[in-house]
């Protein structure tokens, strides 16, 4: 148990004055779990759109928004405040207020930097006239948007954010992360029927056929990680990834075994393909083809969609790290915050998950701004015919390498389990884990040269030959 | 395969087909002028020969011979074929008179699929019909247009769909007569 | 002076909600998404507009290629009568509240065309309302800027309630070469040397 599922116990106790109801545990999970956590995601995705223009310009040599600044919603704060006062007054008192320097300086940074934009953006959504088209089906139709919203919401649920931050602590959490995060696929197929337009319903079947094939590797990549540490359960499988000492880098999964870090690079892929970024956005190419499944929706319920594609990129993220970087781990020695009190340690492990998290955020972006778009055919034959085969002899790798060191999981083999501390390292155990597929490697690639006189450039490279 | 000469490309269909005629171009690319009867056969023949093989029609236009310095002055409508062999790599331009009241010419998309569209289009602007193509409908203009806009004689409308021409009424020195509304 | 008349002590003053309507106005002008929809040679320039040296984007706008999502219209190029009421569903497609600019002198009035063509329609205006007309065959990138600021001058009065503000509005003016912003080579002028200016 944990110092804050305590919290909602006492809430829940103190709500009800006794032995608490259900209603009083739905509030106190709402108050001390949900609330915080929607504060904690929807702030991130709905900068994750300015930060994205903001990337994009720069990739692209531009300047990027840096017209709207927060002068707008201050205004609108002073208006608020002084309702009281005629409005020329409360005019020159905003005026006035501005003016002061450090006030002034800071708006003018925040224009330059467009931070107004995403507010902006919102409150336009919110002020935009909302159709739903004649021939839609007005329930499937208004009822997608949150679907999507929260089966890409829903997963953060098991995702632990720190020793004492897990809304959800159980045995089968990997399994209940992929399985709640499929619901975005049934969202996005009502989106395409429910507009009732033969453009969102082709829309819509892309979106799913590439959704629907890229979940087989993602769960093939979460079963090699399941089958190395022996548990579902995500919080054990960071207490896994634990090392003492100043190192603790090299505690992390990926790090174990070259099948784990294949394992890693196709959920990453897999990932970009799940949130239908560039270079797998055919669901919604916007140059090529109207926006797919969304072309119908409007206003707000089109924000609902876009906030969902950002908070889905950041559960990607969040399942990255946690998986196979450590979670919330910090890389340089655990120790120290190990030992430091609740309301310390969960910030700054929850501030470390958020660097993590925010890394691969901005490599999806990097990514997107920098490679064009794959053709349909080829983003499936990369999914069957290039991820899933690797994952699935990454997954027979893994499980060799759990037999030769002698046990069923990682657990066992190596003597990593997931109650911490658990100061145990088989050095030389990893080194073999690595050196030994690497070696078989490098034997297939003399062994092919030798063969075809040839390989590819790059390998060429790697094994020292001219390319 | 190397390029068959101008000449022996003409030289090949006048001997199986005497009606056409050969014709100077100025550049210098072999010209025929084919009777509208054997127009189908001249292009499979040209399409099918071993030694020519046109496996492409690079383009299939039309000009209006109305007003246009001819010798002897005519009223007819050119349809003109471009055709191209990727095989060969040689060129020869096929031409066709239809005669502006009964204006047909047999389609050639049998031959080249590429002529549905360019049938359409020369159907369109100059209101040459194609028998034997599948869907002969209007591709530039609206459905509803009246007349074929690129004929010397056709009458610019003053409206469509009471959407005057000319903004304000405002009327230019030497402008294109006007009259009626399409439709 | 009536207190009616002070200022501050008008009615849309005095409403609480004029101060939101105020607030959602400020979003609307620094987030008009455009359509991405262009006809002609115009359109060229349009997409230069949205590009490194002249980035739209800084003032908020990105293209959007759903009519439900797009909140600006630039009719950008050459409208032929065919095409006209395909613009016309667009814009009905597009959600309130939409704006409209005519971009360039096709979509004004026909521009080049006007004289001697049978198809080419003379001004989008005869068939949805255009707030901003932008001169030129094509406006620069500048001039398209500076009828967006116009039509943001415009955004940013805008109420949810009351009367829309409709009267065109011409940036520049004719006589302004390439939207009066940037200076340009007088070309009518004569060199010194007796030939005529502009022979680059
Ligand atoms: S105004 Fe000029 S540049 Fe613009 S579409 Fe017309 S002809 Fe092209």
């Amino acid at each position: 148990m944990n110092g804050f599922g305590y919290a909602v116990d006492a809430l829940a106790a103190w709500l009800a004055g006794g032995e608490p109801g259900w209603i009083a545990l739905t509030i106190a999970v709402l108050a001390v779990w949900v609330v915080p956590i929607l504060l904690l995601v929807f702030p991130i995705a709905a900068l994750g759109q300015i930060l994205e223009r903001k990337i994009a310009a720069a990739i692209q040599r531009r300047v990027g928004p840096s017209s709207a600044g927060l002068d707008g919603p201050l205004r609108f704060g002073f208006r608020v405040l002084l309702f009281f006062l005629p409005r020329a007054r409360q005019d020159r008192i905003f005026a006035a207020f501005c003016n002061l320097r450090p006030v002034r300086s800071l708006l003018l940074v925040s224009r330059r930097l467009g931070l107004g934009q995403f507010v902006a953006d919102g409150i336009k959504m919110l002020g935009k006239e909302d159709i739903v088209p004649t021939g839609a089906d007005g329930i499937v139709f208004r009822l997608a948007p949150y679907l999507a919203l929260a089966g890409a919401f829903l997963p953060f649920c098991v995702v632990p954010f720190g020793q004492h931050l897990v809304m959800l602590e159980t045995e089968v959490a990997a399994l209940f992360a992929i399985a709640v995060s499929g619901i975005v696929v049934v969202a996005l197929k009502m989106a395409g029927w429910g507009s009732g337009s033969k453009w969102s319903l082709l829309g819509g079947m892309r979106a799913v056929a590439q959704l629907v094939s890229y979940e087989v590797p993602i769960g093939l990549a979460v079963g090699g990680v399941v089958l190395w540490c022996g548990t579902m359960d995500l919080h054990a499988i960071v207490g896994q990834q634990y090392e003492p000492g100043v190192f603790s880098l090299l505690g992390w999964n990926v790090v174990q075994s070259p099948f784990l870090a294949t394992l890693a690079a196709v959920f990453f892929i897999a990932g970009l393909a799940e949130c239908q970024r560039s270079p797998f956005d055919m669901a919604e190419a916007e140059s090529e083809l109207v926006s797919g499944f969304n072309t119908e929706y409007s206003g707000l319920r089109w924000g609902l969609f876009a906030m969902a594609e950002y908070t889905e990129m950041l559960l990607i993220g969040a399942l990255l790290a946690t998986l196979f970087f450590g979670g919330y781990q910090s890389p340089i020695g655990e120790e120290w915050i190990v030992g430091l009190p609740v309301w310390l340690e969960v910030p700054i492990h929850g501030a470390i998950l958020g660097v993590k998290v925010v890394t691969v955020f901005l490599v999806m972006m990097w990514i997107r701004w920098t490679l064009p778009r794959f053709r349909v055919d080829q983003v499936m034959r990369l999914s069957w015919l290039v991820l899933v085969p690797m994952c699935l002899v990454s997954m027979f790798g893994l499980a060799v390498t759990l037999l030769a060191a002698g046990g069923t999981h990682a657990g066992e083999a190596f003597g990593r389990v997931a109650s911490r501390p658990r100061p145990d390292l088989h050095w030389l155990g990893h080194l073999a884990a690595w050196a030994v597929p690497v070696a078989i490697g490098a034997c297939l690639v003399v062994m092919a040269k030798k063969k075809h006189g040839q390989v590819h450039p790059a390998l060429q490279r790697l094994t020292g030959g001219r390319s | 395969m190397s390029a068959v000469a101008n000449d022996a490309i003409a030289t090949a269909v006048l001997a199986q087909f005497p009606a056409v005629q050969q014709k100077h171009a100025d550049n210098g690319r072999a010209f025929l002028l084919v009777p509208k009867g054997d127009l189908v056969a001249v292009a499979h023949f040209l399409r099918t020969q071993k030694s020519l093989r046109f496996d492409a029609l690079m383009d299939l236009t039309a000009y209006d011979l109305l007003k246009y310095p001819s010798t002897p002055p005519s009223d007819d409508i050119a349809v003109v074929y471009l055709l191209f062999s990727y095989q060969h790599r040689h060129k020869v331009t096929l031409k066709v008179l239809a005669p502006r009241a009964e204006c047909e010419v047999a389609t050639v998309s049998g031959e080249w699929p590429a002529a549905l569209y360019f049938e359409r289009e020369v159907f369109d602007l100059f209101g040459v019909r194609f028998p034997g193509h599948p869907s002969l409908r209007r591709i530039m203009t609206p459905d509803d247009w009246q007349g074929h806009p690129l004929r010397k004689d056709y009458l610019y409308p003053d409206s469509y769909h009471g959407v005057a021409h000319l903004r304000d009424g405002q009327h230019f020195e030497g402008s294109p007569p006007r009259g009626g509304d399409t439709p | 002076m009536t207190t009616d008349e002070r200022p501050g002590n008008r009615a849309d003053e005095q409403v609480h909600m004029a101060a939101v309507d105020e607030f959602l106005a400020w979003g609307k002008e620094h987030s008009l998404f455009y359509l991405l929809f262009a006809t002609a040679c115009c359109g060229i320039e349009l997409m230069q507009a949205g590009g490194p040296r002249y980035d739209v984007d800084r003032l908020g706008m990105i293209p959007r290629a759903t009519p439900r999502q797009a909140d600006l219209m630039i009719v950008a190029g050459t409208i032929t009568h065919k095409m006209a009421g395909r613009v016309r569903t667009l814009w009905e497609q597009m959600t309130e509240p939409r704006w409209v600019v005519s971009m360039g002198s096709c979509a004004n009035s026909g521009g080049p065309f006007s004289k001697w063509s049978y198809s080419v329609l003379n001004g989008i205006d005869k068939y949805v309302p255009v707030d901003i007309y932008i001169p030129g065959c094509p406006p620069r990138p500048e001039a398209l800027i500076d009828g967006v600021m116009a039509l943001r001058e415009r955004v940013k009065r805008y109420r949810t309630v009351g009367e829309r503000d409709r009267t065109p509005y011409i940036v520049a003016g004719p006589e302004a070469p390439f939207g009066g912003h940037c200076k340009v080579p007088d070309f009518t002028a004569k060199k010194p040397d007796g030939g005529g200016g502009g022979s680059a």
